[in-house]
């Protein structure tokens, strides 16, 4: 009973309400004459609207852009310094707000540093292509799995493509893909990491100065042998331009002393390759000094002189950071390494990527400094910093 | 073209209420606006930089703590190595071996533990493994702190141990010289454990300070970096930091990196020398000020915008019943006086409309007022005049009477008796000032009957009328004094003998009484004179108001356009045109077939 009572009252005071609001209305509309209710009714919803609308505008910020998805194709370089590649480019896409993705064309030679942590912030993806051993691929299939590997990036949209590319030819296939498979229009830049080649449509390459490398492993050879003696010259088929303008800059730096004589090239690919041909050299003739211009060679070299136990009578002076070659730096086998800078190649490579995004200038050259390692100097605080870019 | 553009200058002169209440609206809202957001502003900044502050000095501090502990616990750890180890002034021996090893493996942060004399010589080791010579142990820094600082563990910055083959690895290396007796004679040791950086490396690397910002240690006697996220780049000379500001600093300091501001909040760790530097950038940490302002513009420009479209509505809606009240004040000021405003609007502007009806009222009530009252002063003259006219001719005409009765011409008596009372029956005609033609007609012609016996037959009179005209109406008592004028001022002086000619016709769609003497005729001053109410120099008996008089009358009746013309020619007579709408009479009135004229 007291419920129907109440229930009649509620109806009662909303009919009264609505009477209410009905008459407020109409006094409203009256107020305004010469305005239709409708076009009254449409106005305030309109105003309203605007309201709503502009404080929603205002209440959110300034809407960020989607962070540029720029993929790293790796390995760049061989083992260790593709790893300190990978910590650079992952350190300048933390600091630009990039998002870094890493495309795996092929296992990496040597032991692969993984992060433990994968840092939230820059979210990481690691995208493996069919897992192939390595030491079975030819040169031609790492190729085609390195094109393969920019085109998969391409397709995850990327928006800048960074690389170290086996040969020019395949750079050529990587920059044609960037150019054909972009979605909105843009051209994919391709930055060209620890390598230069002439070809076309190449925003930027982050290498060190090869010729200057080259010299500088020349004169250190020359103070090694004090002037005077024979330097060999071990590197592989010079597919790229980087070992040709080293072994230019060897030359350069040897030519200014007449008492060394330097043998003509041995070419050799792998570190067995290269040490079977030490092997031969130092059978066949005296020679005072290798120059090794990548990382198999000067292993092999090593390799042989280990073996001979004439470590100290023969100088070496390699290139590469290897851990192996950098235990047998600190064992006095190799006398000198040229060391590549690879963390600063990534970071620099991915800032390049990031400045040519936000239509910035862009260096198409980039040089990093080379650094001469030795023995007594390999564990100073910085070269440490150099030569072990992580923490394990 | 010109009549817009001047109204539109006139709706937005600075004093019309759209106007003032737009701007005023809009300035007032602005400035309350502004005066809010400065004050909050400021408070704002403060207690945003205040929390990102206490924010990243909460993380150092965390940081920090999580070192110490962690240190802390590395050093009790060496304790109970040094314990197991050296508590027996020796280390040889199984159970040494078989502790050090459960150490070993319950900890795997512990890279290496080795003995060494003074002199370098590896004494013993866990796990076992030969000595590199390549190491030079003797100038290590770990090595030679022992040495130094005897009986003090001491922390070594993290370095890459390159003692054992193998790879190799960031260590922090805790060394201490230790004195053991040996045989009876003092000993000088140093113990040395290596752990893995990797552990402080995590704990530094894990920090989130907003989006890019990281800590850094550095050592705080040489001002060295013991860890830096991107040491790598401070090498390569990419990167500084500003150590020397971080060495003295103690609490928080801002710095400016790159053209960023940064927050850097230092806070040293204990029992290692460390200190601990968190680099927050504050442009992520907290809002800056220039995004506040920005914020801040852009709303007060959205509420100006839509202040100032209110308001405009507003103002509208307030002016327009204003701005119709204008249009019918000035159709008011036109002398219409025949509207009306609605009864609608705003409270104040429904109260005005209202007033303003009222007043149109009653300035119409007054004006009808004042109308009636005209008439009726007009009538009253009109009837003193009458009043006035009257007696005076009766007098005369009574006097001629009397004169004829004396000359016993009977027959005239009785016409002039009998025209006389028809005379006065007509002027009288019920009170009605509207009498028909044939009615108007007639009197006249009683007059004229009775003034022609007056005067001896000095004139002749003819009275010619169209008889589809009889029935219309006229103002009565229009044709008497403009006769009497022509008798009195045309004729009377006249010395041959006068002719009187009335004719009605039609002209346009007026009516005209023509009425023509051959009197004596009048000046051009004379005539003028007539009309506009200059007493004129009185030739004989009358008001001299008269003419004026009927003329006005028909001007007030009749509206302009109608009423007298006069022409008039010295010697040769005058002639007066008395215009009238022709109106119809309502009523049929009785046919009069009587005959005017002789």
């Amino acid at each position: 009973m007291t419920d129907n009572m109440e229930n009649r009252n509620d109806i009662h005071s909303h009919r009264v309400v609505g009477s209410y609001i009905r008459t407020f209305w109409k006094k409203v509309a009256a107020s305004f004459p010469g305005i239709r209710k409708r076009r009254l009714l449409t106005l305030t919803a309109a105003s309203c609207c605007l309201l709503i609308c502009s404080a929603c505008g205002l209440s959110s910020p300034d809407a960020t852009a989607v962070p540029p998805r720029i993929a790293l194709i790796t390995p760049a370089g061989t083992g260790e310094l593709a790893e300190a590649i990978w910590l650079g480019t992952e350190a300048a896409a933390k600091e630009n707000g990039a998002e870094l993705i890493t495309v795996e064309a092929y296992p990496s030679d040597g032991d692969v540093y993984t992060p433990a942590i994968l840092d939230s912030a820059g979210s990481q993806m690691q995208v493996k292509q069919a897992n192939i051993n390595s030491q079975t691929l030819s040169r031609s299939a790492r190729e085609q799995a390195q094109v393969k590997a920019a085109a998969s990036a391409l397709k995850q949209g990327a928006s800048a493509l960074l690389v170290d590319p086996l040969s020019e030819k395949a750079l050529s296939d990587i920059i044609q893909e960037a150019q054909t498979t972009n979605s909105d229009g843009t051209i994919v830049p391709v930055i060209v990491l620890n390598d230069e080649f002439p070809v076309k449509g190449i925003t930027s390459f982050i290498s060190m100065d090869n010729v200057e490398a080259g010299r500088q492993a020349g004169q250190a050879m020359a103070e090694l042998l004090e002037g005077k003696g024979h330097v060999a010259l071990l590197g592989p088929d010079p597919l790229n331009s980087g070992l040709i303008q080293r072994e230019q800059g060897v030359m350069e730096a040897l030519e200014q002393y007449p008492d060394i004589q330097v043998e003509p090239k041995s070419i050799c690919n792998t570190r067995d390759g290269c040490w079977q041909t030490v092997k031969q050299l130092l059978d066949q003739q005296e020679v005072d000094g290798f120059i090794t211009l990548q990382e198999p060679a000067s292993l092999g070299a090593a390799d042989e002189l280990n073996r001979r136990k004439s470590a100290d009578k023969v100088r070496i002076v390699g290139f590469g950071s290897e851990q192996q070659q950098l235990e047998q730096l600190q064992e006095g086998v190799f006398d000198h390494l040229i060391v590549q800078n690879g963390y600063s190649a990534g970071y620099l490579g991915l800032n390049q990527a990031v400045a040519r995004l936000n239509n910035q200038q862009v260096q198409a050259r980039v040089l990093l400094e080379t650094k001469l390692v030795s023995t007594d100097n390999m564990f100073w605080m910085d070269n440490q910093k150099l030569l072990f870019p992580f923490v394990q | 073209m010109g009549v817009q553009l001047r109204s539109r200058l006139r709706s937005s002169r600075v004093s019309s209420i759209r106007f003032i209440i737009t701007w005023s609206f809009s300035v007032f809202i602005v400035l309350v606006l502004t005066i809010m957001a400065m004050l909050l502003h400021d408070k704002f900044t403060q207690a945003a930089e205040r929390s990102a502050e206490l924010t990243t000095r909460q993380i150092v501090d965390q940081v920090s703590y999580n070192l110490e502990d962690y240190v802390r616990s590395m050093s009790h750890l060496y304790r109970a190595i040094e314990e197991h180890m050296l508590r027996d002034g020796t280390w040889e021996g199984e159970l040494v071996d078989k502790q050090l090893d459960t150490l070993l493996s319950s900890r795997e942060d512990i890279i290496s533990i080795t003995l060494l004399d003074s002199t370098g010589k590896l004494l013993k080791n866990r796990p076992t493994a030969e000595l590199k010579t390549s190491a030079h142990v003797t100038q290590q820094g770990w090595f030679q702190s022992a040495l130094r600082v005897p009986d003090h563990l001491s922390f070594s910055l993290p370095h890459i141990q390159n003692m054992y083959t193998g790879p190799y690895k960031w260590v922090v290396s805790m060394s201490k010289g230790i004195t053991i007796r040996q045989n009876g004679q003092d000993r000088q040791v140093i113990l040395l454990v290596d752990i893995n950086f990797k552990q402080m490396d995590e704990l530094s690397r894990r920090v989130s300070l907003g989006q890019r910002g990281y800590v850094y240690i550095i050592d705080e006697s040489a001002g060295n970096i013991v860890y830096h996220p991107q040491q790598q780049l401070m090498y390569m000379g990419l990167k500084s930091e500003n150590i020397e500001q971080a060495l003295v600093a103690s609490g928080s300091y801002e710095d400016e990196a790159d053209g960023q501001k940064r927050l850097n909040t230092v806070k040293s760790v204990a029992n290692i020398g460390w200190k601990i530097v968190g680099v927050a950038y504050l442009d992520e940490i907290m809002t800056t000020r220039q995004e506040v302002n920005g914020y801040l513009i852009r709303v007060l420009v959205v509420v100006l915008v839509l202040v100032i479209l209110v308001s405009l509505f507003l103002s509208s809606s307030l002016t327009r019943p204003i701005r119709r009240m204008e249009r019918k004040m000035k159709a008011v000021e036109r002398g219409d006086f025949n509207v009306e405003l609605p009864i609608e609007g705003p409270l104040e502007v429904e109260r005005l409309s209202r007033r303003f009806n009222l007043m149109v009222n009653k300035i119409r009530t007054l004006m009808d007022e004042i109308i009636h009252e005209q008439e009726q002063k007009r009538r009253l003259e009109l009837e003193a005049l009458q009043a006035q006219i009257n007696p005076h001719f009766l007098y005369n005409t009574l006097n001629s009477v009397v004169r004829m009765v004396g000359m016993s011409r009977n027959e005239e008596v009785i016409t002039m008796i009998t025209s006389l009372s028809r005379l006065f029956r007509i002027s009288l005609s019920q009170g009605k000032t509207i009498i028909t033609i044939r009615e108007e007609l007639e009197h006249a012609q009683h007059y004229l009957t009775i003034q022609q016996m007056r005067f001896k037959r000095k004139f002749n009179f003819t009275i010619k009328a169209d008889d589809t005209f009889l029935d219309c109406l006229t103002l009565k008592l229009v044709l008497q004094p403009l006769i009497e004028n022509a008798i009195v001022h045309g004729i009377e002086y006249h010395m041959d003998e006068g002719s009187i000619e009335v004719d009605v016709y039609r002209e346009d769609n007026k009516l005209v009484f023509r009425i023509t003497d051959n009197g004596v005729g009048m000046t051009e001053e004379q005539m003028s004179g007539l009309l506009s109410g200059r007493p004129v120099v009185k030739s004989g008996a009358g008001s001299g108001v008269a003419v004026r008089n009927v003329h006005d009358r028909i001007r007030l009746y009749y509206g302009e356009g109608f009423g007298l013309e006069f022409a008039s020619e010295l010697e040769e007579g005058t002639t007066v045109w008395v215009r009238i709408p022709i109106q119809s009479q309502q009523k049929e009135g009785e046919p009069d077939d009587r005959q005017y004229g002789e």
